[in-house]
């Protein structure tokens, strides 16, 4: 290989090797592009993806370099021309087209495919390039298109990743709801050594039925313990330790 | 675009000339001193925020006036009809977005031609503050400029503004005046590239897989039959900096600040890993010629009319290798007998009008300056 062809293949690699997605497919071109500019000598760069909805087709721009280029009438020209024969003939009739170049004010234009992805259009001032630097670029389309792919395909995925992010964390603070209502009496309890009533948080006494109702889920059923009801109810004591001596 | 030179270098004598530029009609200034100068930070502060013009400008190793560089002295440049300036700062900070203020720059520069912008040569990621520049305004205005500061201590208040001077910031200027410029360095590659495998932001730590000072070493005693020392290093770099590639144009030249003592190179921008770098070498004859082909490219840049006069941003390196010869190469940059004023950076930023905007070293920078 001669020095110019070494250069060549340094530079394209260089560029290859920077390329990286990005947590966007915007970012993902951006980065690309910036480094298709810095390392071929381009003043332009923009990157448009094709768009199929059902049998609708466009061409939708992702990243231009420099921003100001809708003032470019080179710019609208070749972006209205692509719309025009997507529109006319279909995305497929004009990605066999490509590549096209043309001379324009700021220099020579190259609309090239990016493989799955759509297309990069660069303008380049001064001398064009020669048949064998497009053939490297057109390899490196290749590469960008694979980018911009995966960008999009880890786009989706973190999409879907945040979404059930966000339905977990709705489930979760459902529980944490549900968990905060289920009562549970922990700690020391302030009984009275007399009547048993227990004193609560604000200093009243309560009966321990009412007490315990409000901060458990505990039901109360009444009933009375033998020695009560020797004492309350005598007359009916005996008949209570006659069925106790049977059993 | 006006020129008022003060050699004296006093703050005073600074004052006289943005009164004398002002009282013209300036509408925007370049403002540009020796940092031998000295000023007082408190009374150079009151002055610039004294300035009811946008200006831009810096703190320089020298400044040219009248064919020669001056280590001591200031230089204010005057440009007539409406100027418009935004300043960016914590340049070198990895949060810094430097997109809003440019932004709202770029709302404002209808009718403007031409950026005179100044930056702090050493601030981290002037690479990537250049490219944002250039995804902004792109090709609608020529860019010229450069990186302040000083080679005695790496980083001092060097940017004039019109809040007073900061450090690690950048002042943008868009002015009415047509411009054309020149870039180029005269430096060619000697040996074959080398990958850079290791690097950390602005640090070089490997080439080739090896300690990327040993290599140098090896590459450069190549050449020169001598080998060197860490210790010898700022003599040496000033001779063979690094070059990065690219198709169809010149190498962009890259000059190591210093190298540490693990033996990794520090620069004053971003180095991408996965790239191919050079080493580079010139010699005078080369030097001088780079720098006439800029004076040449830009005049015939300028479209519509002869220049008025030139903008001249050399890099303060080029000074430094030629010495004597220095007056040689700004002569050799403009017509005879025309007037021409400027600094010497660390450190270039221009735009030829054909290719992506770049930050330099090494290198010059000629704007021929259309008449107002």
């Amino acid at each position: 290989m001669n020095g110019e062809a070494t250069l060549q293949v340094q530079v394209l690699y260089e560029i290859s090797m920077g390329m990286a997605v990005e947590p966007t497919v915007e970012r993902t071109a951006k980065r690309a592009l910036s480094l298709y500019l810095h390392k071929l000598g381009c003043t332009t760069g923009i990157i448009l993806r094709s768009n199929v909805k059902g049998k609708d087709m466009q061409m939708d721009t992702i990243a231009v370099t420099p921003r100001n280029l809708e003032l470019d009438p080179i710019y609208r020209d070749e972006r209205d021309s692509i719309r025009a024969i997507v529109a006319a003939k279909g995305l497929e009739a004009f990605l066999d087209t490509l590549p096209r170049s043309g001379r324009g004010t700021h220099g020579t234009f190259y609309i090239m495919k990016l493989p799955g992805f759509g297309v990069i259009i660069l303008v380049k001032a001064g001398t064009p390039f020669t048949p064998m630097e497009l053939h490297g670029i057109n390899r490196l389309n290749n590469k960008l298109g694979e980018v911009c792919r995966a960008a999009l395909h880890a786009e989706s995925l973190e999409a879907q990743v945040q979404e059930r992010t966000r339905d977990l964390t709705e489930a979760n603070e459902k529980l944490k709801e549900s968990l905060a209502n289920i009562k549970t009496l922990t700690g020391l309890l302030p009984i009275c050594a007399g009547c048993k009533k227990i004193r609560d948080d604000n200093g009243y006494w309560n009966q321990i039925e009412s007490y315990m109702k409000a901060h458990s889920n505990v039901e109360f059923t009444h009933g009375l313990c033998p020695s009560c009801i020797k004492k309350y109810y005598p007359e009916y004591a005996d008949d209570e330790e006659e069925k106790k001596k049977d059993k | 675009m006006k020129i008022y030179f003060d050699e004296n270098g006093t703050l005073a004598g600074l004052k006289g000339l943005i009164c004398r530029a002002l009282s013209d009609g300036a509408g925007g200034l370049a403002v540009l001193a020796c940092e031998e100068n000295g000023f007082d930070r408190a009374g150079l502060d009151a002055l610039l925020r004294s300035v009811d013009k946008p200006l831009t400008g810096g703190l320089f190793p020298a400044v040219i006036y009248g064919g020669k560089a001056c280590s001591r002295g200031s230089v204010v440049l005057g440009f007539g009809g409406k100027a418009e300036t935004a300043v960016i700062k914590d340049i070198s900070s990895p949060s810094t977005d430097f997109e809003p203020a440019m932004e709202g720059l770029a709302d404002r520069a209808a009718g403007a031609s031409t950026m005179i912008l100044f930056t702090d040569g050493f601030a981290e990621r002037n690479v990537q503050f250049t490219s944002s520049l250039f995804d902004i305004f792109g090709l609608a205005i020529n860019y010229v400029g450069g990186g302040a500061g000083s080679l005695k201590s790496e980083r001092i208040p060097c940017v004039f503004t019109n809040e007073g001077v900061l450090r690690d910031a950048a002042a943008l200027l868009l002015v009415e005046c047509r411009s054309g410029v020149g870039v180029a360095h005269g430096w060619r590659p000697i040996g074959e590239p080398m990958l850079v495998t290791g690097a950390e932001g602005n640090k070089l730590l490997t080439l080739d897989l090896r300690n990327a000072f040993e290599v140098y070493v090896e590459k450069v005693a190549a050449d020169t039959g001598v080998s060197f020392g860490k210790e010898d290093f700022p003599q040496v770099s000033r001779g063979y900096p690094f070059g990065i590639a690219r198709i169809d144009m010149e190498m962009i030249v890259r000059d190591p600040l210093k190298v540490t003592p693990e033996g990794y190179f520090i620069f004053p921008g971003e180095i991408p890993k996965d790239a191919y770098i050079s080493i580079l070498t010139s010699d005078e004859q080369a030097l001088l010629a780079a720098s006439a082909k800029a004076g040449g490219r830009a005049a015939a840049a300028l479209q519509g009319g002869e220049p008025e006069n030139f903008l001249i941003i050399d890099c303060i390196s080029r000074l430094l290798s030629l010495k004597d010869r220095f007056g040689s190469e700004l002569a050799g940059m403009t017509p005879p007998h025309s007037a021409s004023a400027g600094a010497c950076t660390i450190g270039e930023i221009a735009n030829s009008g054909t290719e992506f905007l770049e930050f330099y070293n090494k290198t010059a920078v000629v704007a021929a300056m259309g008449k107002e």
